[in-house]
C-alpha cells in the first residue's frame, strides 16, 4: 500500500536495510567523520545511526525520505557526541603541521589543515560547514535539516568562511616563505 | 566558485568506512530487538480503546449517582427546614393561645 502510495507521488520505493546501509553509509559515515575528526568514534556513530533506522524503517516512506532521515540523524547524533565527550581537536591547530610545499585545492596538506579548522568552530557552524561542503546543501536545505532560520545558517557560513581565510591564511604567510593562501583563495561567493 | 570553496569540497569529500562496516551493522541490526510498537499493534488498539471507554462509563456512573445522591440530600434538607418551621411557627400560635387563655381566667 504504502508503496503503491509512493509510486504514484514518485517518490522511489523504499529499499531494503542493508540496500540502504550501502547506498548511505559514506555519507553517514563522513558526515560524522568531519564533525568528529574521529575515525573510530565516526564508525561507531556511524553504526548507531544505521541501528535507529533499523529500527525505525516502518516510519520511512521512500528511498529520498530515509536519506534525508539519515543526514539529518547522523548530523544531530555528531553534535550530541561532541556535546558529552566535549571534543576538542586532538592535535591542537598550532600543533598541526604546517605544509611545505604551496598549497593548492587537491593537496592532502591543505585539506587536513582545512578539516582541523571546521573541527575548532562552534557546534553548529561547524555542522553548518560539514553540510554544506560534504553534501553540498544549500542555505535551505541546511536550516531544515538542522531547524534553523535560513539567516542563521548563512550567518554562520559567512563567519566561518571568514575565520578560515583568515587563519589558512595566516598558516601559510609569505613571511614563511609560504603562498598567501587567502589572497590566493580569493573571493568566496 | 573561489579556490576555498573547490579547497573546502576537496577537504569534505565522502569517505567510506572501513571494509566491514556493512556486515557489522547487518550483525548488530539482526541481533537488535525491534522497537516495541506496542500502541500500533491493531488488536491492543482496540483493546485500550474499550478499557478507557470502560474507565470512563464507570467513572461516569459513579459520578452521576453521587450528583443524584447530593441533590436528593439537598432536598431532604429543605424540607427538614420547612417542617422545622411550620412547626416553628405552630408552636408559637399554641403558646400565644394558651398564654391568651391563661390571662382571661
Amino acid at each position: 500500500m504504502a508503496a503503491a502510495t509512493n509510486a504514484v507521488m514518485g517518490h522511489e520505493a523504499l529499499p531494503d536495510f542493508a540496500s540502504l546501509v550501502r547506498a548511505h553509509q559514506a555519507m553517514v559515515f563522513s558526515i560524522a567523520l568531519h564533525y568528529v575528526h574521529d575515525r573510530s568514534a565516526a564508525e561507531e556513530l556511524a553504526q548507531d545511526v544505521f541501528l535507529q533506522l533499523h529500527q525505525s524503517l516502518a516510519d520511512m516512506q521512500s528511498a529520498e525520505h530515509a536519506a534525508r532521515w539519515l543526514r539529518k540523524v547522523a548530523v544531530h547524533r555528531s553534535i550530541d557526541h561532541a556535546r558529552r565527550s566535549r571534543f576538542r581537536p586532538q592535535v591542537g591547530l598550532e600543533d598541526a603541521p604546517e605544509p611545505v610545499t604551496p598549497a593548492a585545492p587537491g593537496d592532502p596538506m591543505l585539506s587536513e589543515r582545512l578539516r582541523r579548522l571546521v573541527a575548532s568552530l562552534p557546534e553548529k557552524p561547524r555542522a553548518v560547514m560539514v553540510l554544506r561542503y560534504q553534501e553540498d546543501l544549500d542555505p535551505e536545505e541546511i536550516a531544515a535539516t538542522l531547524g534553523m532560520p535560513v539567516r542563521t545558517v548563512k550567518s554562520h557560513l559567512q563567519r566561518s568562511l571568514v575565520m578560515l581565510r583568515e587563519k589558512a591564511g595566516r598558516a601559510f604567510t609569505p613571511a614563511a616563505g609560504r603562498p598567501d593562501l587567502s589572497r590566493e583563495m580569493g573571493e568566496v561567493e | 566558485m573561489s579556490r576555498l570553496d573547490d579547497a573546502l569540497r576537496e577537504a569534505f569529500r565522502s569517505q567510506d568506512p572501513g571494509p566491514d562496516f556493512t556486515a557489522r551493522v547487518l550483525t548488530a541490526a539482526a541481533g537488535a530487538r525491534p522497537k516495541e510498537n506496542w500502541w500500533g499493534a491493531p488488536g491492543l488498539r482496540w483493546a485500550m480503546a474499550a478499557a478507557l471507554a470502560c474507565v470512563l462509563l464507570v467513572g461516569g456512573s459513579i459520578e452521576y449517582r453521587r450528583e443524584q445522591e447530593e441533590r436528593q440530600g439537598r432536598l431532604a434538607k429543605q424540607q427538614l427546614v420547612l417542617a422545622l418551621h411550620i412547626a416553628g411557627t405552630k408552636l408559637n400560635l399554641a403558646r400565644d393561645r394558651v398564654q391568651q387563655l391563661n390571662a382571661g381566667d
